[in-house]
């Protein structure tokens, strides 16, 4: 309850300067769709001039469940955070304790060390700062010159390393090996500062303008997963051709499997109106507010929808 | 399958898709500070204040 009020009341105000550009999630004036702008813009710069370009989505595990507490509050403080504000926070977050069920009757309760509750209002923003020290590291990278960004523009006029949506991080490189190994440190100095565990099979890389060969070679040495274009990040696709149909199968599958034939046999006029209405026709809008759809996919959306609710 | 006059309100998915695509113009015109629109900037370059058409490829127009 308390942390609903200080959520409600003040974050929600907050005007969140102390979380980067490259965050886009849960803060007022940005959105999901930013990220995925920037990081489908700079693939297909790549590609039209012909830079070469390292990708890599890094997957963390548990991700709310493995902050670490007194990372948050070391970040926290070093923000600038006045210290009645950190005694708040670490109340919120710090002062439950559990207890597990063994063999049917309940432990001792004992305090926790980390993790963030999901569910409560308030852990999405501390999450935020937690993933600030993820930003912080790549720009020390940056400075230190052991990272080469990458550059967009034909005068290489902005520079882009990471894109983080919460847990969901993307970083963007050129090809290099230090690039690689200078990501594999980060990942580990920040596992061992906050917890956030990097789940390396999960996470994948991928390379515009970079051999096949030169790619598996680096996956193979520090055991990442080679990915292909296009990729799914934050939901859409990244790298892909949104002329092509293939690029629309996830949305033509997701409706075919909605719409089953026994719905179509079964439900009422009504029924299958408002299930149109209200459920399907909703599935694209998230790839439709993101790219524009040719008038084949359109058409053949519509003539599912034609197919299933005249019944035929 | 079109609206009220008749119809059955169910949502035309090209005007849909369109105007999805169509806050994208607003949002370039309003919000100039986000990392998205510099990178749209350093692609494209701004001339007054709007973006430039690059070789067609620029979302909805340029805004």
């Amino acid at each position: 309850m308390f942390s609903i009020l200080i959520s409600n009341v003040k974050i929600g105000d907050i005007n969140f300067s102390v979380v980067s550009d490259s965050q886009s999630a849960f803060v007022k004036g940005k959105q999901i769709l930013y990220g995925i702008l920037v990081a489908n813009e700079a693939v297909d710069e790549a590609r039209r001039l012909k830079k070469e370009m390292l990708l890599f989505k890094v997957d963390f595990e548990k991700t709310y469940d493995s902050v670490d507490l007194t990372y948050l509050d070391t970040v926290m403080k070093r923000m600038n955070f006045p210290t009645l504000w950190r005694k708040w926070m670490s109340e919120c977050v710090g002062t439950a304790t559990t207890s597990v069920l063994v063999n049917g009757c309940p432990t001792n309760e004992f305090p926790m060390e980390r993790g963030l509750r999901q569910g409560d209002p308030l852990s999405l923003f501390l999450f935020l700062l937690a993933a600030e020290g993820f930003n912080v590291l790549m720009l020390s990278l940056l400075d230190a010159g052991l990272f080469y960004c990458y550059d967009v523009g034909r005068d290489n006029s902005l520079i882009l390393s990471h894109l983080q949506f919460a847990d969901d991080t993307l970083i963007i490189g050129q090809k290099s090996w230090l690039n690689v190994r200078s990501t594999r440190v980060v990942l580990l100095i920040l596992e061992q500062l906050s917890g956030l565990k990097v789940n390396f099979h999960k996470s994948m890389l991928t390379g515009v303008n970079v051999t096949n060969s030169w790619l598996s070679e680096v996956a193979r040495v520090l055991n990442y997963r080679v990915g292909t274009f296009p990729f799914m990040y934050l939901g859409l696709p990244i790298g892909g051709d949104p002329r092509k149909l293939d690029f629309w199968r996830p949305i033509l599958t997701c409706i075919i499997s909605r719409l089953s034939n026994w719905k179509s046999k079964f439900l009422s006029f009504g029924g299958r109106l408002i299930l149109l209405k209200y459920v399907m026709s909703s599935v694209p809008v998230y790839f439709f507010s993101f790219f524009k759809a040719t008038t084949g996919i359109i058409s053949s959306i519509k003539s599912f929808f034609n197919f299933f609710f005249l019944g035929l | 399958m079109p609206k009220e006059e008749g119809g059955l309100g169910v949502r035309r998915l090209r005007e849909f898709n369109v105007a999805l695509l169509g806050k994208w113009c607003w949002r370039m015109l309003v919000d100039k500070e986000g990392l998205w629109y510099r990178v749209l900037k350093a692609r494209y370059g701004e001339v007054g204040g709007r973006l430039k058409k690059g070789g067609g490829i620029v979302r909805c127009g340029g805004g």
